[in-house]
């Protein structure tokens, strides 16, 4: 249990400069833009005082590094800024959007881990037969459909056609916690399969390279069976690999996040971002490297500490 | 025994031609279908692809529109036609810039100084933690929206993968000896970079721009549906499917085509990328070791036995290239140490092995019987080689610690099969754990049972694995190579462990070396392998006294006399012909300073006289006093 803690202290302070760093290269990689939010927040026929004030306001007429110390001083407060595109806060705009994201991301990894690597477990402990051959043909069609296409393909089935559920939209858990999991249904689903395929195909070669370790001849050679070794052995070490790669995969499933809350009109961060990213709003844009890097951070983390408690000997590296 | 190879693997020569022909013809319909998007650019006018017509709005497949008209009335089939050349010029674009910017970057930073090389690969590390989408949203942010600015992002965003490939293989060739020393002789550094660091980077760097090629198209179609990358009215796969998505209700068909383009290309490059990492990867064919596992514990049928436990009787094993181990006979007595000594490649493993049922997968017993304890194992359900395995027995292996299983402690590696196996509950188990590891001379037997393998000295942990073995009480217990994995001051005492508990539980002890050290030290039989054969066998004091086979007296004068030394065999010239090969003669014949024209001419018997045996014919005719006499002027 120390260990678990000095890695987890020792991970935070790595994963905050990542944070930072990122941060701060959205913030200077965007500095030479045209900075005038008040085309959106004036309109086209402000007057030029007012524009002033709103620079004023905003500090944008300060030199870049006074305004990025002032965001700075700001974030380690808590307060990531106002946002040039609504002057809203972008910690509650921020707070608004995160809920539906978490909802699907959470939802479809859960769901891609039950599939992918129950299938890719399958696959291999049936290697080089046919249902394995079944499975890993599965798994390369599914790794090869974009996840928008797919989603599109849901809609027009389930919700079009047959109207079973809602296209799109999400709802609060909050306002209908029926209503929140029949909302997440399909962009779950369309998130979390080509997610499984690449979670499944990771999985199997996990396995298959575990089988054929030392130990489990020594398992064999005790006279235990083929499924004491499986259940028993086999996969608590396979999982140590099978936990790293679903962290590296969540970067990829936060990508297709974005592209699944636009399919299916669903209000979340990657709209967020991506409307910051039109009418260059950049403190929304930091604030959107911020959390979708905190995801990743904290997602590294959780399967750090996994890796260690599962595998004594990772844990020992560490 | 039989079946235990499973269906036979392919061999690698054809798999990895299979594997070249998938790549091959994934390129190539790639190309096929990038070249029929540029005979479509050529052939389509732009305007019948973007020109609105109202009249023809949403005209479902027939003849004038192959694929039907979207919603603004324009030819669907022309559309998609053009939009391939579009997805592909854009995602070509990206990687592109990508190699441009990423490897150079990568390069540099390689060839930097190590304080440069943290701060840099911290804010590429960065950067690589952040979603590839928001890395673009980003870019489109400062460079604006549209397919050459989009391509810039998307190829900021890849370039980072390419420099971090790129340093990796740069700080690893820097570093080696051939490039230190081209550093030394004064060769520039720019020189160094073409000559020495580029080349190798190649392999690496197709490998990744074959995934990151798939990752392109997946982003372009992504930005182009979400508006940001090709604008509209011109036609891409990404505009082609929001146009469809908005379509949907009145015609849910339009979804098709562009999104069959996108996942024929997507899948073709999967295919071709798997092939290639296939191609240069190493792994051999898989070891599927459980099949040895398979079916249910079985009551062990009473049989007479007799004084010997185990018997191996003119055993020939097979594997795909040929024979391994050849005609070969074993036996040990009840309460005996033997020893199987020989060089490695002599069969002298897989001979034991086929005694615990646990031949590698595609080698198979195709003549002659192997008796533990009078049961057959030649053609021995699965279930009954378990039997075998849990109660009878026990085998030790080479080298403990990666025999161990890492996530387990040491009390589950005596307790599970106990528990699992024999019935014992969980205190029972732990007891008999506790007992165990008294008796292999562990000083703190509760301190260990809670530690992990890792955390073991190589003599512990092998001491554990022979409690392991004792657990099941056997009779048989197969060591390979005990000891030399070891430290030479744990070796000696290791063996004399097992030899006093050999003398406490009687067990006979079948002993695979290949030192003639171990064998004086431990054994009180031996058998010699030379290349799948038995060349010599008897009493331990006869053959290491008076070898009569010319190969056990070149191991013999390898190693240091009455000494515990584990020594490679290297006595010889040349090295043991395979076993698969078919030789016609004595096997030794190559390397015999004693060769004569008689020895290759057929295939020498195995003699034996008082209980001391061997394969040569000029110990055989030396030894018979009356064919000296006679025949000598044949013998060299
Ligand atoms: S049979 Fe001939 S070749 Fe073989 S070991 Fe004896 S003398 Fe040498």
């Amino acid at each position: 249990m120390v260990y678990l803690a000095r890695l987890v202290i020792g991970r935070l302070g790595s994963s905050l400069a990542v944070l930072l760093i990122a941060a701060t290269a959205t913030f200077f990689g965007t500095a030479f833009i045209d900075r005038r939010p008040e085309s959106y927040l004036l309109g086209p026929t402000a007057s030029p005082e007012s524009v002033q004030l709103l620079h004023e306001k905003l500090g944008l007429d300060d030199p870049l590094l006074v305004q990025y110390l002032r965001w700075l001083a700001g974030a380690v407060q808590g307060d990531l800024g106002t946002s040039w595109a609504s002057s809203q806060a972008v910690l509650d705009l921020v707070l608004s959007r995160l809920p539906a994201t978490l909802s699907i991301v959470i939802g479809s990894m859960a769901l891609a881990i039950l599939v992918g690597v129950g299938l890719g477990v399958l696959a291999a402990l049936h290697q080089s037969r046919a249902t394995d051959r079944l499975i890993s043909t599965g798994f390369t069609v599914g790794h090869s459909v974009p996840e928008f296409w797919l989603g599109i393909l849901l809609v027009t089935a389930f919700a079009l056609h047959w109207s079973l559920l809602p296209a799109t939209g999400y709802v609060p858990f909050g306002e209908s916690p029926t209503e929140w999991a029949r909302s997440l249904v399909l962009p779950c689903v369309a998130l979390a399969l080509p997610v499984a395929a690449t979670l499944g195909r990771h999985s199997r070669s996990a396995v298959v390279a575990q089988l054929g370790q030392d130990y489990v001849r020594w398992s064999v050679s005790t006279g235990l069976g083929r499924r004491t070794i499986m259940w028993g052995a086999v996969l608590k070490n396979a999982l140590t690999t099978v936990v790293a790669i679903v962290a590296l995969q969540m970067l990829a499933m936060l990508s297709l996040s974005i592209v699944v809350e636009r399919v299916f009109a669903i209000q979340g961060m990657g709209g967020l971002v991506l409307s910051a990213a039109l009418s260059q709003d950049i403190p929304v844009l930091m604030a959107g490297v911020i959390v979708y890097g905190a995801i990743v951070v904290v997602t590294n983390l959780v399967a750090d500490v996994l890796q260690a408690t599962l595998n004594p000997r990772l844990g020992a590296a560490s | 025994m039989k079946g235990q190879a499973g269906r036979p693997a392919a061999s690698p020569r054809g798999r990895r031609r299979r594997t070249r022909r998938q790549i091959r013809i994934g390129a190539a319909l790639l190309v096929l279908i990038y070249v029929v998007g540029l005979v479509a650019t050529f052939t389509i006018s732009s305007e019948s692809a973007t020109e609105q017509s109202l009249t023809e709005r949403l005209a479902p497949p027939g003849r004038d529109h192959l694929l039907g008209t979207d919603q603004y009335g324009r030819d669907l089939l022309a559309r998609t036609l053009l939009a391939i050349s579009v997805d592909f010029h854009a995602v070509l674009l990206a990687v592109a810039v990508a190699v441009v910017i990423g490897v150079p970057l990568g390069v540099l930073i390689g060839m930097g100084g190590p304080w440069f090389d943290r701060v840099t690969m911290r804010v590429v590390d960065a950067f690589l933690s952040i979603p590839t989408l928001v890395v673009v949203m980003v870019a489109v942010a400062s460079l604006g929206q549209g397919l050459v600015n989009t391509a810039l992002g998307v190829g900021f965003s890849f370039s980072l993968i390419y420099a971090r490939i790129a340093r990796t293989e740069t700080l690893n060739i820097k570093n080696e000896p051939f490039v230190m020393s081209a550093r030394q002789s004064g060769v520039g550094r720019a020189r160094l970079v073409g000559r020495h660091i580029m080349p190798t980077l190649a392999r690496p760097l197709i490998v990744e721009t074959a995934v990151i090629l798939r990752a392109g198209f997946m982003l372009q179609a992504t930005l182009s549906y979400f508006g940001l990358s090709v604008q509209p009215p011109h036609p891409s796969l990404g505009n082609l499917l929001r146009d469809a998505q908005e379509a949907a209700v009145e015609a849910p068909w339009q979804v098709l085509p562009a999104g069959l383009v996108l996942v024929a290309i997507i899948l073709l490059l999967n295919l071709t990328s798997d092939g290639i990492s296939d191609l240069l990867a190493v792994s051999g064919t898989p070891r599927r070791l459980l099949d040895g596992a398979r079916g249910r514990l079985s009551r062990l049928p009473e049989v007479s036995s007799g004084s010997r436990s185990l018997v191996i009787e003119s055993v020939t094993i097979q594997v795909d290239e040929g024979a391994v181990v050849r005609d070969v006979s074993i036996h040990l007595e009840r309460g005996e140490v033997v020893a199987l000594v020989g060089e490695s490649g002599s069969g002298k493993t897989m001979t034991a092995m086929s005694a615990a049922g646990l031949l590698p997968p595609g080698a198979e017993i195709v003549a002659g019987q192997v008796q533990v304890n009078g049961h057959d194992l030649v053609g021995a359900s699965p279930g009954l080689m378990r039997s075998l395995r849990s109660a009878d027995v026990g085998v030790i292996f080479q080298n403990p610690i990666s025999a161990m299983n890492p996530t387990w402690r040491v009390e589950k590696h005596l307790t599970f099969p106990s528990v699992v196996l024999r019935g014992l509950t969980r205190e029972q188990a732990r007891q008999r754990a506790v007992d165990l590891l008294g008796e292999v001379g562990i000083a703190d037997p509760e301190g260990c049972l809670r530690k992990y393998p890792h955390e073991l000295s190589g003599g512990i942990a092998q001491r554990v694995m022979i409690a392991a073995a004792l657990a099941g009480e056997p009779s048989v217990i197969i060591a390979d190579e005990p000891t030399s994995a070891l430290d030479s001051t744990v070796q000696v005492r290791v063996l004399d462990l097992l030899l006093g508990l050999r003398a406490t539980r009687h067990f006979s002890l079948l002993l695979i070396t290949h030192s003639m050290g171990v064998v004086a030290h431990a054994a009180d039989r031996v058998y010699v392998m030379y290349s799948g054969e038995i060349v010599e066998s008897g009493a331990v004091s006869e053959v290491l006294g008076h070898p009569e086979h010319p190969y056990t007296q070149a191991l013999l004068a390898a190693v240091p006399q009455n000494r515990m030394r584990e020594r490679e065999l290297k006595g010889l010239s040349g090295s043991v012909p395979r076993p698969t090969r078919e030789l016609p003669g004595c096997r030794f014949a190559e390397r015999c300073p004693h060769v004569a024209a008689a020895c290759t001419a057929g295939r020498v018997p195995f003699v034996e006289r008082h209980g001391h045996a061997s394969r040569c014919l000029r110990a055989q005719l030396e030894s018979d006093v009356f064919a000296v006499e006679g025949r000598r002027g044949d013998l060299p």
